[in-house]
């Protein structure tokens, strides 16, 4: 555990191992990626991939007001997951290239804020990254959780 | 942390799978091969914590504001 002296707290008694395990790491990192996208009130958010990391980038992108959070995975588990925990559309790539959807639902815009929390190296991300500079406007952050060398399109 | 005891936020949802540690082969085995929908394994040193061997939670959370 990376600074463990920093991040070692106390459980709070009335909270279990299972409501709090996932605080120190998974969460964190999730959210910053709502942070670092600088998420504001009313913004469209997609979250590339919703894994651990990426659902808990979809809450973050919830606490900090996205208005409308587009959850973008392979997996339809993984989509019904981000959707009971903020997300209010979720796009299963198998079923085509998300990007004109997220231009569909935001009438053409593009979402305010790109969060991209996928598996380095994965071909999914690649496809998707080929895709990507399309669908989000100019003005748009882009917020890129692991390796930037390696996600940045 | 303060958020979670708040309950603004719940991430229960995120472990998936519950097994004891002495099933560590089979609990590395779903989860490097991504099956039956997991996300996170939590590993029990205690036993008697994880009922009937293995317990596959159920992805239920509150649609409440979080």
């Amino acid at each position: 555990m990376p600074d463990a002296r920093a991040n070692l707290a106390p459980i709070p008694k009335n909270l279990t191992d299972e409501d709090v395990v996932l605080c120190p790491d998974i969460f964190s990192t999730g959210l910053s990626g709502a942070e670092s996208g600088n998420v504001k009130v009313g913004d469209a958010v997609a979250v590339f991939a919703q894994g651990p990391i990426g659902l808990c980038a979809t809450v973050g992108a919830k606490l900090k007001g996205a208005a409308l959070i587009i959850g973008v995975d392979s997996n339809d588990e993984r989509l019904a997951v981000a959707r009971r925990l903020g997300a209010n559309v979720t796009l299963n790539t198998k079923n085509g290239d998300p990007v004109p959807e997220i231009k569909r639902l935001t009438e053409g815009r593009g979402v305010d804020v790109a969060i991209e929390a996928c598996t380095p190296g994965s071909s999914w991300r690649r496809t998707r990254r080929s895709t990507l500079a399309s669908g989000i406007k100019k003005s748009s952050r882009r917020s890129v959780l692991g390796p930037k060398n390696e996600c940045d399109a | 942390m303060t958020m979670v005891e708040i309950r603004r936020v719940d991430l229960t949802a995120l472990v998936t799978h519950k097994f004891a540690l002495d099933q560590i082969q089979e609990a590395f085995d779903l989860f490097s091969h991504q099956r039956n929908g997991v996300l996170k394994v939590a590993l029990y040193p205690d036993a008697t914590r994880v009922q009937a061997g293995r317990e596959v939670v159920g992805v239920g959370v509150s649609n409440e504001p979080c």
